[in-house]
């Protein structure tokens, strides 16, 4: 017969208690509403803000240039509003050090940053639909480069939260937008780019396009659910 | 009840620490150990920011990466480089922390007021941290690591940039926690943890050389540690027979507290944990 070591009974009521009072605080316990998840990003989304007029000014140049020009400058800056709020956000909290106290505390920091990653990437998707709607909607195959801009940008904020999640640094997520960038340059200066941009936006189905960005959307819905799980569980 | 049931942390193959084996109940438990020695290490994994390389941490028995927030919700933690906001006020930046901390808003300002008292911050409460000195933002990081009332308070150094009577104030503080819960306090500074710590927990390379009490540690030097007047022109020869634990310049002579493991001709003194911190990592 197995002789079981129990510990001591005074510790079992004190673990039992400690159990018990963890059950309560359980139902007590706040979730981190937009304020707490925007705690600090202030100057990030003004610069953001400036950046993005920037872009869309600079878009605006384009309006009566060809559709292949205009098209691939508007998917260019898509995600572009994101990103760089996304880095500013999680560089200043980087320079004011912090994000170690935070990590360690109920709703760590890593789980802030995946829902701050899903509100600001979906306001982005927002943004720029109002304003492809307002602005370029006579331009041949709008929606569809509206839905793919949809997916592009979520696709690459669930890319820069799971490179944030590995490398813990926001000058890793630096690296997706500069190779979006350079792709989409890329695209617009060669013939075959434009030819495969042409066929992407034109002979893809608005249907399919519209079903990616659902499927993106969903996807980072069930990301952040996850980290959820892993990380903010109470 | 936390226990740390042989802990290795490496930073690619280099163990930062060894097999590290603890149980730690209520009381304050002082960890001692030069810097680099890898009490950070420890610390770091204590709080779950880093997951040790082989054995685990548990807590009540269940491993503390299983509790996940649940575990983050019973812990205090102040690191050694407490991070805030320049624009912030404490107030303000202790209602965002107990946010993070899932803390309920009923009953929140009055718990701030009541902490930020505490630490003797009152008339500052309203004003911008940037203007702090660094005695002053430690003592709000020892308010938001109170302030939830943690069953386990982890502090990495915590008394750096205080002055002697900030450190006394701290110190009442932090015994007078100690009572009902688990404090751990990460130091290499001995006067913090000398009159007030249940245990002391000495890391050497890597691995844990002590775990007793201040007395028990003390003792071990029983007989070893001597007191005399040495005259200033034999300082140096005496300093290379044998170990200085503290030299006090007198007129015409040093006033020396000095360690030998064999028997010498000098009165014998009362050896105490700093005298057995340089010994150890002489």
């Amino acid at each position: 017969m197995i002789e079981i070591k129990y510990p001591p009974r005074d510790e079992i009521e004190k673990c039992k208690k400690t159990v018990v009072e963890a059950a309560v605080m359980r139902k007590k316990i706040r979730r981190p509403g937009l304020k707490t998840v925007f705690h600090g990003c202030g100057s990030a989304g003004f610069i953001s803000i400036l950046i993005y007029a920037l872009l869309w000014w600079l878009c605006m140049g384009l309006k009566n240039a060809d559709p292949l020009s205009s098209g691939l400058a508007i998917l260019g800056i898509y995600p572009l509003s994101y990103f760089s709020f996304s880095f500013l956000s999680i560089f200043s909290e980087e320079q004011s050090e912090t994000v170690e106290l935070k990590s360690a505390l109920r709703f760590p920091y890593f789980y802030i940053v995946a829902l701050r990653t899903l509100y600001a990437s979906v306001a982005a998707v927002f943004m720029n639909l109002a304003l492809m709607a307002a602005v370029f909607r006579h331009l041949n195959g709008v929606w569809s480069l509206c839905a793919a801009g949809t997916a592009f940008t979520v696709i690459l904020a669930l890319l820069s939260m799971k490179i944030y999640q590995k490398f813990g640094s926001s000058t890793a997520i630096c690296a997706l937008p500069a190779l979006w960038a350079a792709v989409c340059a890329l695209s617009a200066g060669s013939e075959k780019g434009a030819m495969i941009f042409n066929r992407f936006i034109n002979i893809v189905p608005l249907a399919v396009h519209i079903l990616v960005a659902a499927a993106s959307i969903a996807g980072i819905i069930l990301y952040v659910g996850k980290v959820e799980t892993r990380y903010a569980d109470c | 009840m936390l226990t740390v049931d042989n802990v290795t942390k490496c930073y690619g193959k280099k163990p930062a620490v060894e097999n590290i084996s603890l149980s730690l109940g209520n009381g304050l438990y002082g960890l001692l150990a030069p810097n680099g020695a890898g009490k950070t290490t420890l610390i770091k994994m204590l709080t779950t920011l880093l997951t040790p390389t082989s054995g685990e941490i548990l807590y009540c028995g269940t491993p503390i990466e299983k509790l996940g927030a649940e575990y983050r919700g019973l812990i205090g933690y102040l690191p050694q480089q407490f991070g805030y906001y320049r624009g912030s006020t404490p107030v303000r930046y202790l209602e965002y922390l107990a946010a993070l901390k899932g803390m309920p808003e009923k009953g929140l300002r009055e718990k701030i007021d009541k902490v930020i008292d505490e630490v003797g911050l009152t008339e500052s409460k309203n004003i911008k941290m940037k203007k702090f000195s660094g005695g002053m933002l430690q003592r709000v990081g020892i308010a938001q690591a109170v302030m939830s009332d943690p069953k386990i308070l982890i502090l990495d150094e915590p008394t750096a940039g205080l002055d002697p009577k900030e450190r006394v104030r701290f110190r009442n503080i932090i015994s007078a926690m100690s009572k009902d819960r688990t404090v751990i306090l990460s130091t290499h500074i001995v006067s913090d943890i000398e009159s007030i710590a249940n245990r002391v927990v000495m890391i050497k390379d890597r691995k844990i050389f002590r775990d007793s009490t201040v007395p028990e540690v003390s003792k071990e030097l029983e007989g070893q540690v001597y007191e005399t007047s040495v005259p200033d022109g034999e300082y140096e020869a005496f300093e290379r027979e044998y170990f200085v634990l503290s030299a006090r310049q007198e007129q015409g002579s040093m006033a020396v507290r000095f360690y030998s493991p064999s028997p010498a001709p000098y009165q014998i003194a009362e050896p105490d944990l700093e005298d057995f911190f340089l010994v150890t990592y002489r």
